[in-house]
């Protein structure tokens, strides 16, 4: 009798913790609603409609997802995106390893790690805005002839070849943070797995792939992830900051193929459609990647 | 015998190889020190040498109008009180809202406390810039609705009040917006914290407020430290949001600020101003990760831990 009643209020909270929790924890989770799952419900609401964002709206039902579908500025827009997430994946995955297991690896004096692991995370906390501008006026002043001895392109380096570039700038962003992430993965792998591996005459790279990289994939996992779901506003940022109003010169992604909707041609509804689709891609790329390598990891 | 099979353990391949992987790490590290240099070394150039085509040597005198010219001329100074507002504002509100909400979520074991963790933790997987554009018209709304309340009761018909193009506004957004994943991680550091300490204090008639500040907060003060750090970088470098939402010039934070810079120096080729106005935007975040470089990057392996 005693213990149930203890029990009970146990799962009753007392006065003060109702205070508590009405002046602390209801104001960010009205304010959370409202700047987030209010907007999300509106937008696959106003995808419904022909609207401008200004004045009148009308019911066209499923017009506007039909015409994105077959817009041919959306598909190449998906293309670009899907291949800047492919190469980004592929050299921030490779590269971070590889820095990983050398730094790791190979015995350096601890100075020195600090000293490269200072330098490679200083991409991951300057400004986009920065990074964005400085590479520009790398490609734009012909800095880039000048040090690769080529010549530059009749349109200039970025209007030439947007993609690797800004390919290139993403993942050179990106390769810092993940390599300490896989750091303190590999510093965590037992010593003695290493050992009795070398003892078996295993060579350097069989146990890179035999001990080292299954061990890392929760880890790899994350990074993948974490690449998907920042990919959208980050191919957006360096698109708006590198190519500017990118219509003109035909490259397009599809974070900037809503924006440009919204604010540059006054087609909310058709905007929020490319949200709602933008959002369902995001979602399958990050469970069929999450699903992946879950059943990688219990084999 | 096993004092060789200890020193065998971490050898790294051939000495050719150890040299080989060792040029790799440290050209990787020269293009992201090389690219900041010579943003430095431009900032203090004359824009006249920088035209004639001097643009590897470090300057020589430096020269230092450059700055002053940004800072004064391009209104720098200006856009760094705005940048500097808006992330001082939403780091508070951050930290206020994300210890409590995560203390409320990871001690307080009511039924429908869990329910809105599951609340918090759905949301984290809506990718958040994705909703920027509906964001901005629904606040848009709100402010038309507000600018007509203020006009029906202060009887002024022409007063005008832009919610979107507000200090406080982005910061509030900022914040909110920001919360799901950092409320994640550090539930799960609160859930650490055992339960009879907080039952011990509480029978010993320890209010709420003082056992959340004085027994939870310190337990879980570095990864708090590191996720207001990471906020106040975050918002110090944000583009998009401030972009959308910032239309009068006396707001513009540096990162929208810059743009109208460059728009402003860059087509005379006054590139001098125009790298001074990036350092200046880019030495306070710099100054920042010196000083905490530590907690920053042990806080990066800390967040992944969770997931």
């Amino acid at each position: 009798m005693n213990k149930k009643k203890t029990q009970l209020r146990k799962h009753r909270p007392t006065a003060e913790q109702w205070r508590f929790m009405l002046i602390f924890g209801l104001p960010p989770l009205l304010l959370f609603t409202f700047f987030t799952v209010v907007p999300m419900i509106q937008a696959a609401y106003t995808s419904l409609f022909d609207y401008s964002g200004y004045g009148d709206m009308t019911w066209v039902g499923l017009d506007n997802y039909r015409t994105i579908l077959t817009d041919s500025v959306f598909h190449q827009a998906v293309i670009n995106d899907v291949l800047i997430l492919i190469f980004k994946t592929i050299i921030v995955l490779v590269l971070s390893v590889l820095f990983a297991v050398s730094i790791t690896r190979l015995r350096f004096k601890k100075a020195e790690t600090n000293f490269l692991r200072f330098i490679y995370y200083l991409p991951n906390i300057l400004s986009v805005v920065v990074i964005a501008k400085v590479w520009k006026y790398f490609f734009d002043l012909e800095l880039f002839s000048v040090v690769s001895g080529l010549e530059t392109p009749e349109n200039g380096w970025v209007g030439t070849y947007p993609l690797p570039i800004i390919t290139f700038v993403a993942s050179w962003c990106g390769v810092g943070a993940f390599m300490i992430i896989l750091i303190a993965a590999i510093n965590n792998i037992p010593k003695e797995r290493y050992e009795a591996a070398e003892l078996d005459g295993a060579g350097q790279f069989r146990q890179l792939f035999n001990i080292t990289l299954p061990a890392v994939l929760p880890q790899i996992r994350y990074i993948a992830i974490t690449i998907i779901t920042s990919l959208v506003p980050s191919n957006m940022n360096f698109v708006k900051l590198f190519i500017g109003e990118a219509e003109s010169s035909g490259f397009m992604v599809m974070g900037l193929y809503e924006y440009n909707n919204a604010f540059t041609y006054y087609k909310l509804g058709y905007a929020n459609a490319a949200a709602v689709l933008l959002m369902f891609i995001v979602l399958i790329l990050s469970y069929t990647l999450n699903y992946g390598i879950t059943r990688k990891e219990r084999q | 015998m096993k004092q060789r099979n200890n020193k065998i353990r971490f050898s790294a391949g051939s000495t050719a190889m150890r040299w080989l992987l060792r040029i790799i790490l440290y050209g990787w590290a020269v293009t992201i020190i090389f690219p900041l240099f010579w943003t430095l070394a431009t900032s203090l150039k004359s824009s006249k040498v920088f035209m004639q085509g001097d643009v590897w040597n470090w300057p020589d005198p430096m020269y230092l109008t450059n700055f002053f010219r940004a800072w004064q001329e391009a209104n720098m100074g200006a856009y760094t009180f705005n940048t500097l507002f808006v992330t001082v504002l939403t780091v508070v509100l951050f930290a206020i809202m994300l210890t409590t909400t995560s203390y409320i979520l990871a001690k307080y074991d009511f039924k429908f406390v869990k329910f809105f963790e599951k609340y918090y933790f759905v949301s984290m997987m809506i990718p958040g810039m994705l909703l920027l554009v509906p964001l901005f018209f629904q606040l848009r709304d709100v402010g038309d609705w507000l600018q007509s309340v203020i006009r029906f009761v202060t009887g002024n018909p022409n007063y005008t009040f832009v919610l979107t193009d507000n200090l406080i506004t982005l910061s509030v957004v900022y914040a909110v917006t920001a919360l799901p994943t950092p409320i994640f991680l550090l539930t799960g550091f609160m859930r650490g914290i055992d339960k009879s300490f907080l039952e011990a204090a509480r029978i010993d008639g320890a209010s709420e407020m003082y056992i959340f500040t004085r027994i939870v907060l310190p337990f879980v003060k570095p990864i708090v430290l590191f996720q207001c750090l990471t906020q106040f970088m975050g918002t110090w470098n944000e583009y998009m949001t401030a972009l959308t939402f910032l239309e009068n010039e006396k707001n513009y934070t540096l990162s929208v600020g810059i743009q109208k810079l460059i728009a402003q120096f860059g087509y005379q080729s006054d590139y001098g101003a125009v790298f001074a106005g990036l350092i200046i935007s880019l030495l306070p975040i710099l100054l920042l990760y010196v000083v905490f470089q530590k907690t920053i990057q042990n806080g990066t392996d800390m967040s992944e831990g969770i997931k």
